[in-house]
């Protein structure tokens, strides 16, 4: 049953970017469409799951002192594998992440998730961790990405839902990333509290 | 004195596997990474000659086959690079040009595209490479609606213009810097071509 | 000299590093609520992110390029940073007590600050040499700080405003770094 919990506990409960309010540079970055949020949401996930693995499975040889220089040096590890592996093989979503896939690096989420869970937990359960982590941010960016590619382009995904439609371009600007956010940070918090 | 020894044991481990590991995905990756950059050069070359040169041969690594230039960007006086890649028939003679072409005064920075040459400096096509304009804005320069009004046109004595400036290219709505960012890139392709490459193929 | 003049105002200006590009936001968010915070942090952050960028052009320029490791690029620099504010903090300690009073508390949150790695990973992209990148990133830096003290001058402001219940808190704080945002795009174009 506990298992579930950590499985679910990052998808609403504790949404790492509606809840907890971490890793807002490249959920608001990157949410210019929604196949970037895509992009971004696995190539964090993989990241997350990597790393979270690794560091529940070293924890023990790491001495308490150092642990912040030895989990930067797994976490950055593994974030330039998907760098290289995305420049070889997916191109197109590479260019236009830019250098948000490195900044995954520096992603308070990632950090956060090694320091308070995979450090002091079993690798099972660290697996789970960052698998429902892993889902709430991809689930939360991408909302951001479609909110922001419906109302400012008019389209989902590249394909264009509207005729006759005069997008409001501000949407996939700076200043709509932050409107868009904000909106939703308020929706969120008015659901839960009324649970 | 024990611990500082264990500390930077752990570390310099840590470290030595993340080398390793790094050394072995990057060595996997080079060739798929060397091979998409050519693959968009070569489609890029495509599509601006294409239609042009129906029979169009390019080397595998178009990059053995080209012409490169150091000039000043007429705006900046930065050295730029400007690339002429030779586009055969099936013959094996040379047939047009593509260019690589670039300017550094775009609305966000430098613009960087493929210009089609004739042998007579007629453009059969342009696409664009790179550019960080405004998306929804700048970012229409990618459109055929306005790259497309480049084709067919020939540099007779005087820079191709943008509306605004009296010539005949339609700007994008919004985005004048950028289209005019767009004719420079061409205009400084074409007029290397005369300077340099036309008529002695 | 125009060169400099032209790095130096589109960093702080035109590509702000909060505003325009999305880096450093959770520092932006976290200490803005003081104005005296905000100076601390952004004074923090100017001098690990100017140094940061002297040393990381060097590694980059001297060990990475010339034996063909840049793919140990993001690691190496990552650790340089964690390293050199631990350096610092250890420094200001003995040295400087005051300063380290003033700053101690925001040293350890640089290391996961974005806009440090961030302005690393863009200069070495954008090829300025040494000089350049030294300057782009106190610009940087400098551009991170008026944003950090401009909005942390609104939050002061807004503590006393009606604000709808729904919006209050974090909401309304994205809402104002939106319209602040949109004030920082009439600077697009500045510079061409």
């Amino acid at each position: 049953m506990s298992r579930i919990r950590t499985l679910t506990n990052g998808i609403v409960r504790e949404n790492p970017l509606f809840v907890i309010v971490l890793g807002l540079c490249p959920s608001l970055a990157v949410t210019t469409s929604a196949q970037n949020a895509l992009g971004m949401g696995l190539a964090f996930t993989f990241v997350l799951l990597g790393s979270n693995i690794v560091i529940a499975s070293i924890k023990n040889a790491i001495p308490n002192q150092i642990r912040i220089p030895c989990f930067i040096t797994v976490i950055a590890t593994f974030v330039t594998i998907v760098d290289l592996v995305m420049k070889g093989y997916f191109y197109e979503l590479y260019k236009s992440l830019g250098i948000f896939i490195p900044l995954i690096v520096v992603n308070c989420i990632v950090l956060a998730r090694a320091e308070a869970f995979a450090s002091k937990k079993s690798i099972f359960d660290s697996l789970l961790d960052a698998i429902g982590m892993g889902i709430g941010f991809t689930l939360a960016i991408l909302i951001i990405g479609s909110i922001r590619e419906i109302l400012g382009d008019g389209s989902i995904f590249g394909f264009k839902i509207f005729k006759n439609f005069s997008p409001a371009l501000i949407f996939i600007l700076p200043p709509g990333a932050f409107i868009t956010l904000g909106f939703i940070v308020a929706f969120f918090t008015k659901y839960l509290k009324k649970k | 004195m024990k611990d500082t020894v264990r500390y930077i044991t752990v570390l310099a481990v840590i470290c030595a596997t993340a080398a390793g590991l790094l050394a072995y995905v990057n060595q996997k990756t080079l060739g798929p990474i060397a091979a998409v950059n050519n693959l968009i050069k070569v489609n890029a070359i495509r599509e601006v000659l294409a239609s042009a040169i129906p029979d169009l041969q390019l080397a595998a690594n178009p990059d053995s086959d080209r012409v490169i230039f150091h000039i000043p960007d007429s705006e900046t006086g930065k050295d730029k690079e400007i690339s002429f890649y030779r586009a055969r028939n099936a013959s094996g003679s040379c047939a047009g040009y593509a260019v690589k072409t670039a300017s550094l005064v775009g609305y966000a920075g430098a613009i960087s595209l493929m210009v089609g040459l004739s042998l007579e400096g007629k453009i059969t096509g342009t696409c664009v490479l790179e550019q960080k304009e405004t998306p929804g804005l700048g970012t229409k320069i990618k459109d055929v609606l306005f790259s497309g009004q480049f084709i067919g046109l020939v540099r007779a004595g005087s820079d191709i213009k943008i509306k605004k400036f009296g010539g005949s290219i339609e700007s994008v709505t919004g985005a004048s810097i950028s289209s005019h960012a767009y004719t420079a890139a061409v205009n400084e392709a074409l007029k290397l071509y005369e300077k340099k490459l036309k008529g002695q193929q | 000299m125009t060169e400099i003049l032209l790095i130096v105002v589109s960093a702080v200006l035109v590509n702000n590093f909060v505003l325009m590009q999305f880096l450093g936001i959770c520092p932006f968010m976290g200490v803005s609520q003081k104005i005296e915070t905000s100076i601390g942090m952004g004074l923090a952050v100017m001098f690990v992110m100017t140094v940061a960028n002297a040393l990381t052009w060097n590694v980059q320029h001297f060990i990475l390029t010339p034996f063909g490791l840049q793919y140990l690029g993001t690691v190496s620099f990552i650790l340089l940073i964690a390293a050199l504010v631990q350096l610092v903090e250890i420094i200001l300690k003995k040295t400087t007590p005051a300063l380290y009073q003033a700053l101690g508390i925001y040293l350890p949150l640089i290391t996961t600050n974005c806009a440090v790695l961030g302005c690393v990973l863009l200069f070495i992209k954008k090829d300025y040499g040494f000089v350049g990148s030294v300057i782009f990133g106190l610009s940087s830096a400098s551009g991170f700080t008026l944003a950090l003290l401009i909005f942390s001058g609104i939050r002061e402001r807004l503590e006393y405003a009606k604000i709808p219940a729904l919006l209050k808190g974090l909401p309304i704080t994205f809402l104002t770094a939106g319209l602040l945002s949109m004030a920082f795009m009439g600077f697009s174009g500045l510079v061409k």
